[in-house]
């Protein structure tokens, strides 16, 4: 089903990673279709307090969107701000999606100063990012590894850690050229990674029991 | 002696070296690579002191056995400190297994001298070639260097190490020659020129080998003799302009035990290392001279930042119209820094500066206020006079020590 689809049956936006948030954001920007129009969630229900799905999208939203939405060009959208949007979308707000889209949504209506730290969404954006930042700085400073006895086999380093936002997969590659060939385990409430040497591997929650808070 | 006792006595000895810098390296990796360490151009400190200062590096003295007699260090010959010696290979494998754990993006290495300058050098350049070559780290090397060492053994340092650092010691050639006879600021500052000839020789032959990517810094003592702030920010300027120095240092002196009576018996406010500092990054980055700084002989005030007080000195300049000032001029203003001047600069391109705007940029209203017009906002007629605008926007004064005795027992 496409994201129009799904938005014509009052469904709220399932996405999950940067990547799908960008392709759904895309086909909603060609049909010109406003923030107010659009639910979003994520596929994830229950467990995390964070990123649960909303109820399901209010029925008159779909009232919003026209049987033939006019179709823009895709959008070009600058650099500075994709970079910025990649980078808020790893802070855990609830409503991280749906404020990530008003911003680009704004853009493409000519409001550029929303990428400001003096407009009041760009305010919010830049106070993302600088989160972000502050907890992959945090992470690659603070994380201490413990070495393994060698008879227990690789990984011979392991260290655990509990990030405030999702930044474990850019601290994996800042491990990733820092240790070379020696092996190691980060692991973190939500996933761990895996580097045996040669190759990172995504290991899951370690924990799968949600007792574990 | 344990490893970890030699570790106590030789990080101690070391943390009156302030720089802790990791910044400035060229772009390293280990993937797919033997041996360790990466470097991306921005440091990271991964703990803190007791006191405060943050830990970057593995930051040790090969030793503190020492044969000069430099009256304001602690490791002098005639100081009565523990002292200990670690070998060559004992730092190659404490930097690795640090490295490992992260605690630390790299080594800072520097010595007491022992036997001679020339074979001091030769070891602290054996522990970041073994580094280098042997074990293949491509994590940050800052190493100290031996002014009066043979320049050939100071062209290998700079081949293993990211930065060099050669210590200026003292403000003035006066108080090196009174307090450290045994040093010379000639020797000194020759060091310093042959490290600036080799950086310059790569900056031309961008592919000749490598030599000290991060640059060179130094340090100096400030309230171990009398000069003052402008002597020091004087000579400061002198050393940013002759060498290229990526940093100078400004080393609040500490009365250490037993201090000879030929220094003072009291560290200066610390207060006024904070001040030099300030005014240092204008130095370096918002374009201001020594002179404009401090016009006369004296120090910097300790109870506003040094912007503020030109500016209160320089009123004529403002107030300044936000709309139409270059970025420059607009980093001259109290309260608003390089990047806030940045910002400024960019949304101007999409509309015209609002008071409101500079609030929501985290501008420091309260000093800028009586400097700047925005497009709703301008300054009283008949502005208040400096002194008054000095009185509201110092720091609170402090209560004086009554009893300075009873705290420092």
């Amino acid at each position: 089903m496409t994201t129009i689809d799904q938005l014509r049956a009052g469904q709220p936006l399932l996405v999950d990673t940067f990547a799908e948030w960008r392709e759904a954001a895309r086909e909603l920007l060609v049909h010109d279709i406003p923030p107010e129009a659009v639910t979003w969630g994520s596929p994830h229900t229950g467990g995390d307090l964070f990123t649960s799905a909303p109820p399901p999208a209010a029925q008159p939203h779909h009232l919003a969107i026209p049987a033939e939405p006019p179709r823009h060009a895709p959008p070009h959208i600058p650099r500075s701000l994709m970079d910025m949007l990649q980078s808020a979308a790893c802070c855990r707000v609830p409503d991280r999606w749906a404020f990530l889209y008003r911003v680009i949504w704004r853009w493409q209506q000519g409001q550029h100063d929303v990428q400001s730290p003096a407009d009041e969404d760009g305010a919010r954006l830049n106070a993302m990012v600088k989160a972000v930042r502050r907890e992959e700085h945090d992470m690659h400073a603070y994380i201490r590894f413990r070495e393994r006895a060698a008879e227990a086999g690789p990984p011979r380093f392991v260290a655990w850690y509990e990030p405030q936002h999702d930044v474990l997969p850019q601290v994996a590659e800042h491990f990733v050229s820092r240790m070379g060939k020696v092996s190691w385990m980060i692991a973190t409430p939500e996933a761990s990674v895996l580097w045996d040497g040669q190759t990172l591997h995504n290991t899951g929650p370690l924990v799968t029991n949600s007792d574990h808070l | 002696m344990e490893l970890k006792d030699k570790l106590e006595i030789l990080a101690d000895a070391a943390k009156y070296d302030a720089s802790c810098a990791s910044s400035g390296a060229p772009k390293r990796d280990s993937v797919d690579k033997d041996g360790l360490g990466a470097t991306n151009g921005m440091g990271i400190c991964h703990s803190y002191t007791p006191d405060g200062r943050c830990v970057s590096l593995l930051k040790i003295l090969l030793t503190n056995f020492c044969i000069y007699d430099c009256q304001y260090c602690v490791n002098r010959r005639t100081s009565n400190v523990p002292r200990a010696r670690f070998s060559v290979d004992e730092v190659v494998k404490l930097t690795q297994d640090f490295y490992l754990r992260n605690y630390i993006d790299g080594l800072f290495l520097s010595s007491g001298i022992i036997q001679s300058s020339d074979y001091t050098m030769e070891q602290l350049v054996e522990v970041a070639r073994r580094l280098r070559e042997e074990h293949k780290f491509r994590g940050y090397i800052h190493l100290k260097t031996i002014p009066d060492a043979d320049p050939r053994l100071i062209e290998l340092a700079g081949k293993y190490a990211d930065r060099l650092s050669v210590n200026i010691e003292l403000p003035t050639q006066d108080s090196v020659s009174r307090l450290a006879p045994e040093k010379n600021v000639q020797t000194i500052k020759l060091a310093m020129g042959s490290i600036r000839t080799k950086l310059d020789e790569k900056d031309d032959h961008p592919k000749a080998p490598a030599f000290a990517p991060a640059g060179q810094s130094t340090q100096m003592i400030v309230g171990a003799d009398a000069s003052d702030d402008q002597t020091i920010l004087n000579t400061a300027q002198t050393l940013y302009g002759s060498y290229k120095l990526k940093r100078v240092y400004y080393s609040a002196f500490s009365p250490i035990p037993q201090s000879p009576s030929s220094v003072p018996s009291a560290p200066p406010p610390l207060l006024r290392e904070h001040r030099l500092y300030q005014a240092d990054f204008l130095l370096r980055g918002y374009g201001f001279t020594a002179g404009e700084l401090m016009p006369q002989a004296g120090n910097l005030a300790l109870d506003i930042d040094p912007k503020l007080a030109w500016a209160l000195a320089n009123r004529d300049h403002f107030p300044l119209d936000l709309n139409r000032a270059d970025e420059t001029t607009i980093a001259r203003v109290p309260g608003i820094g390089l990047r806030s001047a940045r910002r400024i600069i960019d949304l101007r391109r999409l509309r015209r500066i609002r008071w409101e705007d500079l609030s929501r940029l985290r501008c420091s209203l309260k000093k800028l206020a009586p400097f700047v017009v925005t497009a709703d906002y301008k300054p009283a007629q008949g502005a208040a006079s400096s002194d008054l605008l000095r009185r509201n926007m110092a720091d609170a004064p402090q209560q004086m020590n009554l009893w300075p005795e009873l705290q420092t027992a």
